[in-house]
């Protein structure tokens, strides 16, 4: 009987760094450290957003008010986020906010944008190597001293931080600063677009909670929702598998004067409420042969939405890092079906914008055919509808076109005694005389 | 249209271009005496007819490799007639034809004076510069501060929509309300400077500073934003002489000249005035009466050694 050897395969923590950094981009690292705050502003309304209509609910209601404030600051020497939501327990803090990971029972029901348990610290290790957090709690809170490479160069297992204990407080929040930042995020932070990236992200993004139950400021600046409309007159589908519910709505995006702006077409994904994809036109959402055609510029004014909502949020087809969705989950894949088939009806339309024989739907065409407008956060979670193309009267008019030979409209030509009148001027000369000695002398 | 100042104003007239002209000499000698050399610079301009720029460049730095470009044939004839000195190469392309096909890597001074309509190709050649750029070289970029021709007529929300196709990320963050032609040197300027520090952000070899950045207006507004590329120690150099010599030139908006328009025995008070310790000297009160206000001084005082003086000289 051979000796059976148990081979070392523990993980390395500088390659695990590495691993869990190097596909996230800075900016959705910043997202990710804001989805834990909005998740924790989220937690009071938690039970009360558990589908599409309770998100509707959300957005319709204007008494709600924002009650936790984020603030983020970026600078060339650190970056500290604020906010002033439930803060985390001690108790959470030692079991679970540093776990890499979660086991599946100990997902939070209040959690609504919190999913793998790896978005804060992976974070946290994007950007720099020293991090503080201080979180006071109604049950008392913690703090964190922690220093990336010292902690990578610590061998001892079980992998822990260490945190320290906060007496209870009424005023609640959590701060972090991230100081001692790499080099290529220093650089990434000065490019000259980096901020104003990240405002934009953050404005498409969190479109649904900003004004309702967050307020985001950036460098001290207040950032407001990016709001988009499309015309009423939209086609949308709902389904449900398991405890996800899905609404699929497509329709014509409310143009800047007689444009359509490009970043506004194509398929926008919200999960929980968050923004994941934006104005897609690939073949991810069904363009380009998987069910849609390749987009082309007359699909402009085509604006989707595809509004996922689950209380178990695992089971969203949402990425890890959120920046996208997962290509071969069941969920998505029910998803792009119903988007080709909600999609499609709105291609059929535009594509008689610029067809071999001109345009058929006019600009006044398109604005008649939105029968108004609605915001798309709106029509993303309303109730099930079909687009109505608008009908138009038969034409009065056709084209007629053919080919002759040159020789025998030269004939013609010579016939009539005018030389050099032209195949088109012959054309009608022809049809003419056909129509008045042929067609209305049988009449 | 609008049409460029050059067309309709002798070019020797400029006052505020001719200023602007001797700061930017002027911080070129604050980088010669930080230890960054820049008499053995090349400079590649576009001189235009005139050749003020290259003129300056060699009389006052000692600089003798030059390049003009000049992208229009007919006045590139004209260019070439009127071509100053026999060390000036013109040539008839483009910033960014040029760019492309340079392959000479010796430290160079960059002025793209475009007198020309803000768009995508100059975000283009920034980025160029970025790339082309060696370790102690200067990019300097001049654009015409409202809104291009072809934008002339059309409204806030089809130059926002112009924008956005055209300039992608750097379009981000742009509002209506600064397409609006009175705030429109404003969006230029915050663009531009965007586009220096993108164009420089990945490199490693050295650090990009903008440090010159001015407003100016003859006839129609011109923003022009650059700086040097050099090293970590030499930057922080650079900044203190420019802290010290050029201070209006460190704010966070550009440094908008102001138009004095003075005459020459008002100019001879004012140089009186504003190096007088006392702000109330009899010269600083007797400008008052004249109605000039503090503004005028503190501008003066910023610009009393690039001020230019004209004379007629052929009667």
């Amino acid at each position: 009987m051979p000796e059976t050897l148990l081979a070392d395969a523990r993980p390395e923590k500088r390659l695990f760094i590495s691993l869990i950094t190097r596909d996230i981009s800075l900016i959705d690292a910043f997202l990710d450290l804001i989805d834990n705050s909005i998740n924790a502003a989220l937690e009071p309304l938690a039970d009360d957003l558990k589908t599409a209509d309770d998100y509707q609910r959300l957005l319709a209601n204007s008494r709600i008010k924002p009650k936790v404030e984020i603030d983020i600051s970026v600078g060339a020497s650190r970056i500290v986020l604020t906010d002033n939501a439930a803060g985390i327990s001690a108790e959470m803090a030692e079991k679970h906010v540093f776990k890499f990971g979660r086991d599946a029972p100990q997902g939070h029901e209040s959690d609504r944008l919190s999913v793998y348990g790896i978005g804060l610290k992976r974070a946290m290790f994007k950007c720099g190597n020293r991090i503080n957090i201080i979180s006071d709690h109604k049950d008392g809170g913690f703090g964190l001293e922690f220093n990336v490479a010292k902690w990578a160069k610590d061998k001892r297992e079980p992998w822990t931080f260490e945190i320290q204990k906060r007496s209870p407080k009424s005023k609640t929040g959590t701060r972090i600063v991230i100081s001692e930042l790499h080099d290529d995020v220093l650089r990434r932070i000065d490019d000259g677009l980096f901020l104003s990236q990240l405002r934009d992200r953050i404005a498409r993004t969190y479109s649904m909670f900003i004004g309702r139950v967050v307020e985001i400021k950036l460098k001290g600046q207040q950032i407001s929702k990016e709001t988009f409309e499309i015309g009423k007159n939209y086609a949308s589908e709902r389904w449900k598998s398991g405890e996800v519910s899905c609404n699929i709505t497509a329709g014509i995006a409310i143009s800047l004067g007689t444009h359509f702006r490009d970043r506004n077409a194509g398929w926008f994904v919200f999960c929980n409420g968050r923004a994941v994809l934006y104005a897609d036109k690939s073949p991810l959402t069904g363009w380009a042969g998987a069910g849609l055609p390749i987009f082309q510029p007359k699909h402009r004014p085509f604006l989707g939405t595809v509004f996922f909502v689950s209380p178990n949020v695992e089971e969203l087809p949402w990425t890890t890092t959120k920046a996208s969705v997962n290509e071969e989950s069941a969920i998505w894949q029910e998803a792009k079906r119903h988007m080709v088939k909600v999609g499609r009806v709105i291609i059929n339309f535009l594509d008689k914008r610029y067809t071999e024989d001109g345009t058929e739907i006019t600009p006044s065409d398109l604005q008649d055919a939105s029968q108004g407008t609605v915001s798309v956060l709106t029509a993303a979670v309303a109730k099930e509808r079909t687009f109505a193309p608008p009908k138009k009267p038969p034409p009065k008019e056709i084209r007629v076109q053919y080919l002759a030979k040159v020789r025998d409209i030269e004939k013609i030509e010579s016939h009539l005694r005018r030389p050099g009148m032209g195949g088109s001027k012959v054309g009608r000369y022809t049809f003419d005389y056909f129509l008045k000695n042929e067609v209305r002398g049988d009449e | 249209v609008k049409r460029s100042s050059t067309d309709f104003i002798a070019y020797d007239l400029r006052p505020a271009k001719q200023t602007e002209r001797r700061i930017l000499l002027d911080f070129l000698k604050c980088a010669n005496e930080c230890g960054i050399t820049v008499s053995d610079c090349r400079y590649v301009g576009m001189g235009g007819t005139t050749f003020y720029d290259f003129h300056l460049m060699h009389r006052f730095l000692g600089i003798n490799r030059m390049v003009s470009l000049e992208r229009n044939l007919d006045t590139h004839i004209r260019s070439e007639f009127n071509c100053p000195f026999n060390f000036i190469r013109v040539e008839n392309v483009t910033a960014a034809a040029f760019m492309a096909g340079d392959t000479d890597e010796r430290k160079t001074i960059y002025w793209f004076d475009y007198d020309d309509g803000f768009g995508p190709d100059i975000i283009a050649d920034i980025t160029a510069l970025g790339t082309r750029l060696t370790l102690g070289g200067f990019a300097f970029v001049t654009v015409y501060g409202n809104p291009p021709g072809i934008l002339d007529k059309e409204s806030n929300e089809q130059r926002l929509e112009y924008f956005q196709e055209n300039l992608n990320a750097f379009s981000i963050g742009l509002a209506l309300a600064d397409m609006e032609t009175a705030n429109f040197s404003k969006t230029v300027h915050q663009v531009l400077v965007s586009a220096f520090k993108n164009a420089f952000s990945a490199r490693t070899d050295g650090q990009f500073q903008v440090l010159f950045q001015i407003q100016y207006k003859d006839s129609a507004p011109m923003v022009t934003v650059g700086g040097c590329f050099c090293e970590r120690g030499h930057a922080r150099a650079l900044w203190r002489r420019v802290k010290a010599d050029l201070p209006f030139l460190l704010s966070a908006s550009p440094y908008k000249m102001r138009n004095l328009n003075l005459t020459e025995r008002e100019r001879v008070i004012f140089d009186i005035a504003v190096t007088k310790r006392r702000s109330n000297s009899k010269q600083a009160n007797s400008l008052r009466k004249l109605g000039f206000g503090q503004r005028d001084f503190d501008a003066y005082k910023d610009l009393i050694r690039f001020l230019p003086r004209y004379h007629e000289s052929i009667i």
